[in-house]
């Protein structure tokens, strides 16, 4: 009966021990959970974020394409100016 | 009763190896979950990485858009006010231009300056003439008339929104009407003109041509005119290559002739042209190509200019 106590103290010092590790790779697979977790929603947040900008860009290439319709005359003259300019520019060199 | 005292014992075997049995199942089962926790983890942690390397990818695609959005911006801004860098191009321009004319006059330079000017416009053929102009990428200026036929109203925007220089050959080029007359006669026009094209262009005029020149106003007029003009800030200027279009039976080949044969040796020339003349129209391409075999660049004038007299 004594070895059985002795087996069974033996086990119970295990089955401690087995906790202490359990519950350390419990905490383990918990923080690296979390950090899934965060690190999931940091994407889903820049998703959305990304989508936001997505749709800024495409109003701001709108209102780029009408303003650049708008002042196609302008936007002609400006850039014969400097293609007249940077001839002068190389010239003066 | 030796059955009773050996059940107790066997009770207690039993109790023992139950417990045993619980106790290493238990242990087997911890050890079974930490091994499933650890593979739980692994797994995560390649998901991690996963994650991350999505969330540095979507962080880059964010920050190009960013970037995106900012020369956007800057870009639309730039358009709103390109009627402020036009204003700044064109000072920068004629700066250049002023500068390098010094250099061609003192005789250096790589290039020679040619400024195509067009009198008496708008006529039939100025669109022509700009598209020519235009073709070639090249800037001219126009001495116009007052002409207020609206069929003429897009040809004179259409002449300062190409960037030609918008010059005054008065109101009414009326040489043989009393142009000439009186000073007042004279400088009224040139007013007159002034207005007329700052309401059709909305350029203000400082350069003038006389109508047939500066010797067309007789010397005591002459003198008292540019005293006047002087006040109005005005500055003129004559030509030294005459295409001769406006003589008797003007051809293609006759102006030709005349502009290349008047460029020799001069490194700043001022080419005398009329925009009704077919002769010129058809001459000015290859007038074009011509003077820049030759090394001429083309000006359009401007008030600073060594060419124009003040």
């Amino acid at each position: 009966m004594k070895k059985a106590t002795i087996l069974i103290l033996l086990i119970c010092f295990y089955l401690i021990g087995s906790f202490v590790f359990l519950f350390v790779e419990y905490s383990k697979y918990s923080d690296t959970n979390n950090k899934y977790i965060t690190l999931q929603k940091e994407v889903d947040k820049i998703h959305d974020k990304l989508r936001i900008i997505s749709d800024e860009k495409a109003k701001l290439k709108l209102e780029e394409e009408t303003v650049n319709n708008e002042k196609k005359i302008q936007i002609e003259q400006y850039q014969k100016w400097e293609r007249q300019n940077q001839i002068l520019k190389d010239l003066i060199k | 009763m030796g059955k009773t005292k050996s059940d107790p014992k066997r009770f207690n075997k039993i109790a023992y190896t139950i417990l045993l049995i619980f106790l290493v199942l238990l242990l087997v089962g911890i050890v079974i979950t930490i091994i499933k926790l650890r593979i739980l983890r692994k797994e995560k942690q390649s998901e991690i990485h996963t994650v991350n390397n999505v969330l540095s990818k979507q962080q880059k695609a964010y920050d190009t858009e960013l970037e995106e959005i900012e020369h956007l911006s800057n870009s639309i801004d730039n358009i709103k006010n390109i009627e402020n860098s036009i204003e700044n191009i064109k000072k920068e321009f004629f700066e250049n231009a002023q500068k390098y004319e010094k250099i061609v006059s003192e005789g250096k330079g790589s290039k020679k300056i040619a400024y195509i000017t067009i009198d008496d416009g708008p006529y039939t053929y100025t669109s022509a003439f700009l598209d020519i102009l235009d073709k070639h990428d090249i800037l001219a200026t126009f001495f116009l008339l007052g002409k207020p036929d609206n069929k003429y109203t897009p040809v004179y925007r259409r002449i300062a929104d190409s960037g030609h220089t918008v010059a005054n050959h008065t109101y009414s080029h009326a040489i043989y009407e009393g142009l000439y007359v009186t000073v007042d006669s004279f400088v009224n026009d040139v007013l007159k003109q002034e207005n007329f094209l700052f309401n059709k262009t909305g350029v203000k005029t400082n350069i003038l041509r006389f109508p047939g020149g500066s010797t067309s106003a007789l010397p005591p007029y002459r003198a008292n005119i540019l005293k006047r003009l002087r006040t109005h800030n005005y500055g003129y200027v004559d030509w030294n290559v005459s295409s001769g279009d406006a003589g008797e039976k003007p051809t293609r080949e006759k102006v030709y002739n005349n502009i290349i044969n008047g460029s020799k040796n001069r490194n700043i020339i001022v080419i005398l042209m009329h925009d009704y003349s077919w002769a010129s129209l058809s001459a000015l391409p290859s007038v074009i190509e011509e003077l820049k075999e030759r090394d001429y660049i083309f000006l359009p004038l401007f008030y600073e200019s060594c060419m124009i007299i003040k």
